[in-house]
């Protein structure tokens, strides 16, 4: 395996949707074990960014891309990559909560049983230590075979978080992840996501200024694709280097 | 307005659980539905009567035709058991249905299970892997496949598919049937069927939000298993519902099954024996029969099965699609 300082490397990215440019020229490097706020204001390409993390932008017919995304030291658009493999390996969590209409076990499952986990007591253990990192397990545990569509918003945003984490990926994304959602289940949320950090990278798109503040380690600023600002965050809130970043902060635009 | 209110909530307190009040409860209800104005009760009158009158039919068939085969139940030639015996000789007053009711079951379930299958798969290949600039044109086709008259299908199946079992298929399994068999009859009902499944299924599978398919292939799913496990099984409910529809459509299909079946009085031990469905008994037989009153009865009876049949297929699949919106915490 090649040498690789972090996780996912992106450099020179430029992506188009059809002839339009949604990203321009992105080089950015994501630490490893932190949280990164990818912040802007609606249409600058903060989803777009994420969702070339994990390729599944390659849905879109009118997709392309110029640059590299590394995860581990690898092209994740190389020939002979899997992009099986690289999902199994970034975990997503989107920004409506979308439990799969089972129960609350399938879903846990899913993932693993994709992967070729088998073992009912293999999977009883990833189902409990799922929900216990996504802070669901005391509520849920007694009604596991229950519908998950018929849990609280919120706790369907958990929920997805836990199968996100179902199948271990050392890098989760979270594109908006409680833009749906109360400001208390938005809350427990966010205490979630720093709480994740200890075993996780996590990148978060989020157009939200406070919540960057909140929980994240370093932020990237996106303009109109372009990346204006990235580093860590309380360097970028409190002494942004760019007219355009200390406008999006204070509220100019947005 | 408050008024109105009032007036709801004594009628709550007067429903008590006891079965009068409940029977009760719709028509005060609806009484109370819409209090805005007078000029309303012509228009929900003229709702109201489309309404009990749809419902009021089957009742009014399921009453005449009881009313009609209660001859033959009655008889002591006839019986209830007639529903068990196989022999069916007018001459020797001996109405025994058995041999329609198994050729009907045979047939039909044959077709399901060559139009079910087939047809899921063509729904998931349209909604799931079709290109988008095909995907229009193959839906118009298929639908179109539902405008042929049944007739026209069966015309076919006598000249093309008939021969096809003769010559074809049936020598492969040994068999010197002359191809008016069970098997042309499963064959052409499940292309009749065909177009229900792919447009209902494919409707359904349409509707399963694109932020589930995403979700699948994020955690590393192939697109294959996306739409087996996730697309398939949430949108299982309505493609239930595209089977029960072509169930119903199956069982009380007449003029195609007629013409490929070869009509024998003979239970069908193989795919390539021929057999008598319910359908094609009375449309060959009512003509005749209608002077003499224990046949004509009979006849009756067989489409008094035939409904309650299809009424049992029906509610049978209702409770199984409520059953997977429960499952799936639709309701």
């Amino acid at each position: 395996m090649p040498e690789f300082k972090h996780q996912i490397e992106v450099e020179g990215l430029s992506t188009w949707f059809g002839k339009k440019k949604i990203l321009k020229d992105i080089t950015c490097h994501f630490k490893d074990n932190t949280v990164t706020a990818i912040m802007g204001p609606s249409g600058c390409g903060k989803s777009t960014l994420l969702r070339t993390l994990n390729r599944l932008n390659d849905l879109v017919p009118s997709f392309k891309r110029m640059g590299n995304v590394r995860f581990r030291g690898e092209d994740i658009y190389g020939v002979g990559s899997s992009v099986y493999d690289l999902r199994k390996h970034i975990g997503m969590v989107f920004q409506k909560p979308n439990p799969f209409p089972m129960s609350i076990r399938e879903n846990i499952t899913y993932g693993p049983k994709l992967h070729g986990t088998n073992d009912e007591d293999d999977l009883e253990k990833i189902v409990e230590s799922s929900l216990r990192k996504a802070a669901l397990w005391d509520e849920v545990k007694d009604e596991l075979d229950h519908p998950a569509p018929n849990l609280s918003g919120g706790q369907q945003q958990r929920l997805c978080i836990a199968r996100a984490l179902s199948v271990n990926p050392p890098v989760i994304l979270a594109d908006e992840p409680v833009s749906a959602l109360d400001p208390i289940s938005a809350a427990k949320i966010e205490e979630l996501i720093v709480e994740l950090k200890k075993d996780y990278t996590i990148i978060l798109v989020t157009h939200n200024v406070q919540q960057a503040f909140r929980v994240s380690d370093q932020s990237a600023f996106l303009y109109l694709g372009e990346l204006v600002e990235f580093d860590e965050t309380k360097r970028i809130l409190e002494a942004p280097h760019d007219e355009r970043t200390e406008a999006f902060i204070t509220g100019r635009i947005g | 307005m408050s008024n109105k209110n009032e007036l709801i909530t004594a009628d709550d307190e007067t429903s008590d659980s006891d079965f009068i009040s409940r029977l009760k409860r719709p028509f005060i209800d609806f009484n109370n539905a819409d209090r805005s104005g007078r000029v309303d009760i012509l228009g929900r009158l003229g709702l109201f009567i489309p309404a009990v009158a749809s419902t009021l039919i089957i009742v009014l068939v399921l009453a005449f035709l009881w009313v009609e085969s209660a001859t033959i139940f009655g008889d002591p030639s006839g019986g209830i058991g007639i529903i068990i015996n196989p022999t069916w000789d007018p001459n020797r007053d001996m109405y025994g249905i058995a041999v329609f009711i198994v050729g009907s079951l045979m047939c039909t379930g044959l077709a399901i299970g060559i139009a079910v299958p087939l047809g899921i798969g063509g729904a998931i290949f349209l909604s799931e892997f079709c290109p988008m600039r095909l995907r229009q044109p193959i839906k118009m086709i298929v639908e179109m496949m539902a405008a042929i008259p049944s007739i026209v299908y069966g015309l076919w199946a006598f000249l093309v598919l008939v021969p096809v079992v003769k010559n074809n298929i049936a020598p492969i399994f040994g068999s010197d049937s002359n191809g008016l068999s069970l098997l042309a009859g499963g064959i052409i009902l499940a292309i009749m069927l065909l177009p229900t499944v792919v447009t209902i299924s494919n409707d359904a599978l349409q509707t399963v939000p694109r932020s589930l398919r995403e979700a699948s292939l994020a955690l590393g799913a192939t697109q294959s298993e996306t739409s087996r496990k996730i697309v398939l099984s949430a949108a299982l409910p309505g493609v239930g519902a595209a089977v029960v529809l072509s169930l119903g459509r199956a069982v009380g299909e007449t003029m195609a099954v007629l013409m490929v079946t070869g009509n024998s009085l003979q239970i069908p031990y193989s795919l390539f024996d021929p057999t008598y469905v319910m359908t094609s008994i009375i449309t060959n037989q009512l003509g005749y029969a209608f002077v003499f009153p224990l046949w004509r009865s009979a006849l009756f009876a067989v489409g008094l099965i035939l409904l309650i049949m299809s009424i049992c297929f029906t509610l049978t699949a209702k409770l199984f699609i409520k059953w997977g919106m429960k499952t799936r915490g639709y309701i």
